[in-house]
Parts: structure tokens; C-alpha cells; sequence
């Protein structure tokens, strides 16, 4: 990292959930996923912006941290990262003023350290509502650093943070806090030997030795003796030296706010919390959920096919016979369109469950099943992970990183792929609609939640199968913060909903269109072999994969469809789209193309067999190129990653032929 | 009295008294303010084996119960 080139650089740091990434956002103008519960930010992003002189500065967003002992894996980074800076680097202490109290111990230990710093205060207007009356100057004489409440109002905000970069308000500051004599003593020898602040000594007797050995591989000896001292001389020095702190703190909180208020719990809480209306309740909420996505999409989608239809027609009535007006409507149109025709009802699910994270009922899930959790050998924290894989299975594999135990981390990263993503909501639709054309909605609410729930039982149960007898670890460390339960905000959630959106629509414009038209080019072109005989790449591959497909009831269509969702899963439909748009006298639906398709036989192709085996397909095959780079990444070893590859297909291929066989 | 944090029932009030482990998970405890005498309340508890949810220091917590049979405290 060079720092050098920069006029200046910012870390934002904070406890978890007190809105860095929110910040981070303002300060930038970045468009960084913020979320209701702890750890939403697991690596150190940065950005550079420049301030009212035109200064260059580089602003690092943080994963949230709780103290110096760096517990967390996340937490060690930022030390680390804190550790190699130089006297261009600033820190933007971040702290929630209705946690004051707990938040002020992590900035007694960032202050030690000896960077500048300023202090900024986020929901102090929810706080002062609530009935806390700060005074920010007590605050700030004991600090001895500048402080500045934010305001809630975003635009605002982005002033308040703009002036404190720009004006450079960040100072040093030293506090000093009373150990026992015998702790003081052995501290001092440090500092004065090794050289270090009295932060930075702090910092590293409570790390793990292994942790800092690279850093400081000449001081580590001097640091494990007086860890040695220390033991001699107090054996508590450790619970000593926090509990000083906090007296410090409690004695500065007492001055600093003349009222605390006592802590109201939400009503609402009582209901969500209950050992028996809760999950009840959470039943309602889902099936109300998918219900209103399923009810409410279908006049839209309706829209979105006859729209598509219309223009596929045209396309064909207006634009003159030749390859360029059989590209768009068979290629482009067939492919991409029908892809399109899922967007309502992805922009429906993705707000649905942004509000559930929103508004902090996704984390109270986590606390009514964490029993279930704990006998199958996860935490909590591993069920976010897993729920976070519903838009997309890549940040659910991101959020394990919060995970402080190695083999339950591995045991998530195996398992996650089986959580149905969102890409393949529109894969299922269309082969339930196949199946069941005329179902009620509730009916088709009914199926896909199960479909949801195999999903993740499954990952569950392998998941307790793999904790049971491969990964096996006695106990692991479950301590979450319960965050606050909120109105959903709208801006924010729209703000997401666009994002999301967005990335759909690229996808189905670069990766999804590029295939198509790759291969309606391919479709049209012949080959000829020396012996004379003209083939045509696409059929012989088609031909190729039936041979290995045919035993769990896919044809040489299905066959190709399923290798080119590889890249996208979307590719799947595309890929169908085009096949049966180019082999079609006219255009129409994909749906009805597939409801007419018969083999040679004059059997129907899509029968039940053939459906649910391929609904079992894309719940249980890990076919996604992106998961299987992320899993790479997060392991940093291809042999897990091509055992969990391997397995998942081999067991999907099994359990697919089985099912097709029972039922055919 | 001492007792374990998983001895009280929803909404004891009572103070911490020690955190009995020697590992990182017991520093990371004290960090988040149990400190000998601060005052912790049990918001809830789902089971007798199920997480609890304390309020420390104006911050409320779900912690597990191996986790809550470390802390001793003063009812």
C-alpha cells in the first residue's frame, strides 16, 4: 500500500452497526451495501475523494470492531492496517451516542494510539428523542479531541463530514488511566524498551502472540517476557486493565449525560422474541412475503410477455427477411427477453427481503433458532451467512468471514451453494408454471416455499453431518449484538432495490446477451468434416451431452441449457429461448414453445419426471462459475473447492436419477 | 449469592462478579463491559439451553449459554 501519493488518508472506525458504511457512503459517494445487523462490511474498501481545496484524500470504510484483543480475524486486519501507517493518516472514530458508554472503550484504545482523530456522534438526534441529554463539551474536554454530532438529515451530514475533511479536524490526544503499581510498572518497562506507544503496547499484550509475530517479529520476544512479568505479578492483569478503563468511562458518562433514559423495549419485540408466537409469527411474515411477490407480480409479468411478443412481431413485420431481423427477434429477443420477463417479480422478492434485513428481523431469527442452530454445530452467525444467500449466494459466502471459528466457517462455505439464490426464482417459476399451469397462487406460494425450505434444511442437515464427523470442534464462541427494530427506511431501500436491479439487467446485457448471440451465430453455421458430411456445432454438442444426461431425463436442449447456466443462470432460460425460437415456423412464448415440445416418440418432453428432476437440479448442483471462484477465494485451497464441486454434482446427479426414475 | 448469568430468569437484575475464562473469548467478554460490578438485566431467554439476551452498558447482547455460564455474578 503506498500512502505516499495521497495528501491524506481516513479510516472510519467504529463498533459494529453504528453506521460506518453509511458514512463511508456520504463522505465518497459510494454505493456500498449498508445493513441492519453486525459485520455487514467484511474487507477494507477505500476511495479516493477529494476536499474543498482540492486535496486528494483516501477514505478506508472498516469492518466493525469491539476492541483491541482483535478477536475476530476482520479485527486483526485493521491493527494491522493501523500499524503500517504514517503521519498522513487520520482516524474517523465512529460512535452510536445510544451505546456511548460501551462504544467510548474502543475509543479510549484507538486514541492511544497515536493518530489523529476525530470523533463523530451518529444517532444522537434518535438519542435525544428518546430522552438522552449529551453534552458533547464535557465530552470533549475529557477526549481531548474534536467532536461533532451528525446530523440525521443526509445532506447535512455530508456537510458536517466534508468540513472535517476538509478542515482537517483531527487530533492527537493522550488520556491516562490507573493500574495497580505492579500491572503500571511492568507497562512502563515495555514502552520504554520496545520503543512503542503505550496504545500500540496495549494493543499487542492482548493480541495473540501470532497474530502481530510478522509485524513486529524483533519486539515479539520483549512482549512475550513481560506477558510473562504480568502473569507473575498480577494474574487478572488483563481484566484489570479493561476494568480500568471502564471506570474511567463510567466516571466520564455520569458527567457527560445528565439523563439516561431507561431502555424501553419494543413491543414489538415481546411478539418476535416469544418462544412460541415467534416462529410463528415468522411463518406468517413468510408466506405473507412470498404470497404478496407471487400476487402482485402477475399483472406486470403478463405485461412483460405481451410486451415482448408484440415486439417480436414487430420485429418480423417490419424489419426486412435476412439474418438481422432473425438475430434480434430469435436470438436477442428469444434469449434475453424471456429473461427480462422475471424482472418484476425479482424486484419484488429483493425489496421483500431488504425489508425484513432492514427493519432487524432477520437477526431476530437468528436468536429464536440458534438452539436448533447450536445442536446441528452452527451459531447464529452462520444462519445470517446462510440467509444472506438468498439475493445472491457470493455475499453469504463474504459473510462468513465474521465467523471466528475455522471449522464452522468451512462447514458454512460447503454448504451455502444449496440456499436457493435469487437467479434461480425465474427457473423455477417457469418450471412450475409448466408443471401446474392453472394453480391458485397460494398453491404456488405453497411450492416455492418449500422448495426454499428443502434448500436450506438440506444445507442444514449436511451441514450437521459435516460438523458430526469431519470438522468436528467442541465449541465455538456466539455472542451478537441484537440490533435495533426499525421502520423499514424506503430511500435506503430503494437505493438497494436499484442497485440490485441494475446488476440484473447488466447481467442479462452483457453475459446473458453475449451467449445468445453467440450461439444463434453458432446454430447457423455449419461445418463441414472431411468426410463430406455437414454437422452443426451446437446439435453435436447437444448430442454429446443427452448421452450423459438422458438417465436423469434432460434431452440434448436441456443438455446445453444447463452447461451454458454455468456463466449465468439466467443462461439457462436464454439458452432454451433460442434454441426453440430458431427451430420455430413462429415466434411465441417459451412457455407455450415447451408445453408443445415432444420427442421423437411424440411423448412430451417437459413431463413431471423431467420437471422436478431439473427443479432438483438447480437446487442442489453447484453450477455457477461465480460461487465456485468466491468458495476458491474464501478457502484459498482448489482441493476444497473442487471437493465441494464434485460432491454437490455427484450427489445432484444421484439424487435427480432417482427421482426421475420414481417418477418416469 | 454467586451464581451463573444462566442461573437468572427474564428480568433479574444482578452484577457481574468475575468472568471465568482464561481465553480470547473471555477478554472479548470484558471488552463488551463485563466488568467486575457492572449491573447486567436478562432481557430473555428462549429455553433453559437457549441463548439469553442481556442488556450491558445500554447495549443488548444474545449470548450463548456456554458463553453465559462463564460469567458469575453477584444476584
Amino acid at each position: 500500500m503506498n500512502n505516499q501519493s495521497y495528501q491524506r488518508t481516513i479510516f472510519i472506525i467504529g463498533n459494529p452497526n453504528v453506521g460506518k458504511t453509511t458514512l463511508f457512503n456520504d463522505l465518497t459517494g459510494a454505493n456500498e451495501p449498508v445493513s441492519n445487523y453486525n459485520g455487514s462490511t467484511h474487507a477494507a474498501k477505500s476511495r479516493l475523494v477529494f476536499d474543498n481545496f482540492g486535496k486528494q484524500n483516501l477514505v478506508y470504510d472498516l469492518p466493525g470492531v469491539y476492541g483491541a484483543s482483535a478477536y475476530l480475524q476482520e479485527e486483526q486486519q485493521i491493527f494491522k492496517l493501523l500499524y503500517q501507517s504514517n503521519e498522513h493518516n487520520r482516524i474517523l472514530l465512529v460512535v452510536n451516542a445510544q451505546q456511548l458508554e460501551r462504544n467510548l472503550f474502543l475509543v479510549t484504545q484507538i486514541l492511544e494510539l497515536g493518530i489523529p482523530t476525530c470523533l463523530v456522534i451518529t444517532f444522537s438526534e434518535h438519542a435525544y428523542k428518546q430522552g438522552h441529554t449529551l453534552s458533547i463539551d464535557v465530552l470533549q474536554q475529557a477526549l481531548k479531541i474534536p467532536i461533532i454530532p451528525l446530523s440525521e438529515a443526509p445532506q447535512l451530514r455530508r456537510r458536517q463530514l466534508r468540513d472535517i475533511m476538509t478542515q482537517d479536524q483531527f487530533q492527537t490526544s493522550a488520556l491516562d488511566f490507573h493500574y495497580t503499581p505492579n500491572i503500571q510498572r511492568c507497562f512502563d518497562t515495555l514502552a520504554t524498551q520496545s520503543g512503542l506507544s503505550k496504545g500500540w503496547c496495549e494493543c499487542f499484550l492482548f493480541q495473540d502472540s501470532q497474530h502481530y509475530t510478522e509485524l513486529i517479529s524483533d519486539k515479539a520476544p520483549l512482549l512475550l517476557h513481560t506477558i510473562d512479568e504480568l502473569n507473575q505479578a498480577d494474574h487478572h492483569w488483563k481484566t484489570r486493565m479493561i476494568a480500568a478503563r471502564y471506570t474511567w468511562i463510567e466516571q466520564l458518562v455520569t458527567r457527560c449525560i445528565q439523563h439516561v433514559p431507561h431502555p424501553t423495549l419494543i413491543p414489538w419485540d415481546r411478539l418476535f422474541l416469544h418462544k412460541v408466537w415467534g416462529p410463528l409469527a415468522g411463518g406468517v411474515i413468510f408466506f405473507a412475503m412470498l404470497f404478496a411477490v407471487f400476487s402482485l407480480s402477475e399483472y406486470p409479468m403478463r405485461l412483460c410477455e405481451w410486451g415482448i411478443q408484440w415486439l417480436q412481431l414487430w420485429i418480423n413485420t417490419h424489419l426486412p427477411q435476412g439474418w438481422l431481423q432473425a438475430l434480434i427477434s430469435e436470438g436477442i429477443i428469444g434469449g434475453v427477453g424471456n429473461v427480462l420477463l422475471f424482472l418484476p417479480q425479482f424486484v419484488l422478492m429483493v425489496t421483500c427481503m431488504n425489508m425484513l434485513e432492514n427493519t432487524g428481523y432477520l437477526a431476530r431469527i437468528t436468536f429464536l433458532l440458534d438452539r436448533l442452530m447450536k445442536k446441528i454445530g452452527l451459531s447464529g452467525s452462520s444462519f445470517i451467512a446462510l440467509i444472506s444467500c438468498y439475493a445472491c449466494t457470493i455475499p453469504g459466502l463474504l459473510q462468513t468471514r465474521c465467523l471466528p471459528n475455522r471449522e464452522e466457517r468451512l462447514t458454512t462455505l460447503f454448504v451455502a451453494p444449496w440456499v436457493n439464490c435469487a437467479s434461480r426464482i425465474p427457473i423455477y417459476l417457469l418450471l412450475l408454471s409448466l408443471l401446474f399451469d392453472d394453480l391458485a397462487t397460494w398453491a404456488k406460494v405453497l411450492i416455492l416455499i418449500s422448495i426454499y425450505l428443502t434448500g436450506l434444511l438440506a444445507a442444514l442437515v449436511l451441514a450437521a453431518i459435516i460438523r458430526k464427523y469431519i470438522l468436528k470442534t467442541r465449541h465455538f464462541a456466539q455472542i451478537n449484538e441484537m440490533p435495533p427494530l426499525l421502520y423499514p427506511q424506503w430511500n435506503y431501500i430503494l437505493k438497494v432495490l436499484k442497485a440490485q436491479t441494475w446488476f440484473f439487467l447488466k447481467k442479462s446485457g452483457t453475459v446473458v446477451l453475449g451467449f445468445s448471440i453467440v450461439l444463434w451465430c453458432c446454430l447457423h453455421t455449419n461445418l463441414t468434416l472431411a468426410s463430406g458430411k455437414t454437422i452443426n456445432c451446437v446439435h453435436w454438442l447437444a448430442d454429446k451431452l443427452e448421452i450423459f444426461f438422458k438417465p436423469i431425463g434432460f434431452d440434448g436442449n436441456i443438455s446445453l441449457s444447463l452447461l451454458s447456466a454455468f456463466g449465468a443462470r439466467e443462461n439457462f432460460i436464454s439458452t432454451l429461448g433460442v434454441l426453440y425460437n430458431v427451430d420455430a415456423k413462429q415466434p411465441s412464448t417459451l412457455r407455450t414453445f415447451l408445453q408443445q415440445a415432444v420427442d421423437a416418440q411424440g411423448n412430451p418432453i417437459y413431463s413431471l419426471a423431467t420437471c422436478v428432476s431439473l427443479i432438483l437440479f438447480f437446487m442442489f448442483s453447484l453450477q455457477c462459475i461465480g460461487t465456485f471462484i468466491s468458495v476458491k477465494h474464501e478457502t484459498y485451497s482448489w482441493r476444497k473447492t473442487f471437493l465441494q464441486f464434485a460432491f454437490m454434482n455427484a450427489f445432484t446427479y444421484g439424487i435427480c436419477f432417482t427421482v426421475y426414475h420414481l417418477l418416469a | 449469592m454467586i451464581k451463573q448469568i444462566s442461573d437468572l430468569t427474564d428480568g433479574d437484575t444482578a452484577k457481574v462478579l468475575s468472568v471465568n475464562r482464561k481465553d480470547a473469548l473471555g477478554i472479548r467478554l470484558l471488552e463488551l463491559g463485563f466488568t467486575p460490578g457492572t449491573p447486567v438485566r436478562i432481557i430473555r431467554s428462549v429455553s433453559k439451553k437457549g441463548p439469553i439476551e442481556v442488556l450491558i452498558r445500554g447495549c443488548r447482547l444474545m449470548i450463548g449459554l456456554s458463553e453465559a455460564q462463564s460469567i458469575y455474578i453477584q444476584a
